[in-house]
């Protein structure tokens, strides 16, 4: 799924196909910690990724309670999973 | 007023309460439909907010939003608006190095912990053609051309302070062929038989024992960055920080405040005890105690709203004169959405 779902997001985002961008697993702007968990990701799949939580809850307005931030984490990574990172 | 809610739908129960043709498809997934709160489909949608975490263990909606429109005779009868948002970005100060005295907020929700130097903020990323703009962490900044105005029709109650520049090259995307580390970065996942920028490689690289380098090739990217930028002396585009000096207005009822339109947060979860947290987020247009108003043009509420998570802090809202929405709003200054508030 990671693997089509990468595949996929570098054929849409061409200019941002094969650059590292570093990803806040919780966004800071929903509340995650600023120095909390992090991933490395291809820009084109980070976009793909922030593109969902953006949809899912728009930048700027309110803030979810926890139940509702444990919703939006699972349905974001339900479809865009994160690359498996061992050891880290 | 006409009370418009926003919700951001989960496409498929989208169906459930609205046609194919009503909102707006975001991606494949979730669907932003707008309806008034009069319209009797409001309440299903917390119905089935309800039923569905009950049944499905999901939600119908994810996001939401109230926005409050207002006939050209309100608005020009209001006594008192509030300055509701502006285009946000970050990161926030925090995160550029502007320095928080925690040991001033309230121990119990976070709140109110002072601001001990400059803000300090990558204006690189403040947004362009704006005028008023807030960071994800309620720190507003205003362009040169809205602070003159400021200053020049005099308003009162507000201090601007000069943003200084931060920028954070480390969190700009790295191309690792512009850095010798990132190349050498490349050759050794090229060895490993995960080549960039193939789905091993990505896998491989946050591998514990590749963090030294690629550390490495960001610190050399952001100092390559630094270099060129000092070389180029380009001033970096000026904003100033606007400090609302009083905070005197008193948030009273019917104003509520919870965790959404249909949770008004009964169990009192994200209040503070001791009164300075009032809530996770604003449900309604904003009142004030008449007798707390005082006289400035710029007043920001004694309470708090939000919540402290993170790099995020509970803001106060912040309550303008008729005169300081006319000059916010006046010549095309871009940025930021006021509704009426009322005094009670």
């Amino acid at each position: 799924m990671y693997k089509s779902g990468l595949k996929d997001a570098q054929k849409a985002y061409l200019g941002k196909a094969g650059v590292d961008e570093a990803h806040h697993v919780t966004p800071v702007y929903l509340g995650g910690p600023r120095n909390g968990l992090k991933t490395n990701l291809d820009g084109a799949y980070h976009q793909r990724i922030t593109n969902e939580f953006r949809g899912l809850w728009a930048y700027g307005k309110g803030m979810p309670s926890f139940e509702e931030l444990r919703e939006i984490l699972r349905r974001v990574y339900g479809k865009f999973p994160l690359p498996p990172a061992k050891g880290r | 007023m006409r009370e418009v809610a926003e919700f951001r739908v989960d496409e498929r129960f989208a169906s459930m309460l609205f046609t194919d043709r009503e909102g707006k498809r975001l991606g494949d997934s979730v669907r932003k439909v707008q309806i008034e709160t009069s319209d009797p489909r409001f309440k299903q949608v917390g119905r089935l907010q309800r039923e569905l975490r009950v049944k499905q263990d999901e939600p119908f909606f994810y996001g939401w939003d109230l926005k409050h429109e207002y006939s050209q005779q309100e608005l020009q009868q209001a006594s008192l608006f509030f300055l509701k948002s502006a285009a946000i970005f970050e990161p926030p100060g925090e995160m550029c190095g502007t320095e928080y005295d925690e040991s001033t907020a309230c121990p119990r929700c976070g709140a109110g912990a002072e601001q001990r130097s400059d803000l300090r903020l990558d204006l690189r990323k403040a947004p362009r053609n704006k005028d008023i703009a807030c960071t994800i962490a309620g720190e507003w900044i205003v362009s040169q051309r809205l602070a003159e105005r400021m200053i020049d029709e005099g308003l009162t109650g507000l201090e601007l302070r000069r943003v200084r520049h931060h920028a954070r090259y480390e969190d700009d995307p790295l191309d690792f062929h512009q850095v010798a580390s990132g190349r050498k970065l490349l050759r050794k996942a090229e060895i490993a038989g995960a080549p960039h920028p193939g789905a091993r490689f990505w896998v491989w690289l946050n591998r514990a024992e590749n963090r030294a380098l690629l550390d490495e090739a960001y610190a050399e990217y952001a100092t390559s960055r630094r270099e060129k930028a000092r070389r180029k002396g380009k001033p970096a585009p000026v904003w100033h920080q606007l400090i609302v000096t009083s905070a005197h207005a008193e948030i009273v009822p019917p104003t509520r405040v919870g965790n959404n339109p249909f949770d008004d947060d009964p169990k009192g979860e994200g209040r503070c005890p001791l009164g300075h947290l009032i809530g996770l987020n604003r449900l309604s247009e904003v009142s004030i105690s008449a007798t707390t108003r005082g006289d400035v043009d710029v007043v920001s509420s004694r309470q708090f709203v939000g919540v402290r998570r993170g790099v995020l802090r509970p803001e106060r809202l912040i309550l303008i004169s008729p005169k300081a929405r006319s000059i916010i709003e006046s010549e095309g200054l871009k940025g930021t959405t006021i509704e009426v508030a009322y005094l009670v």
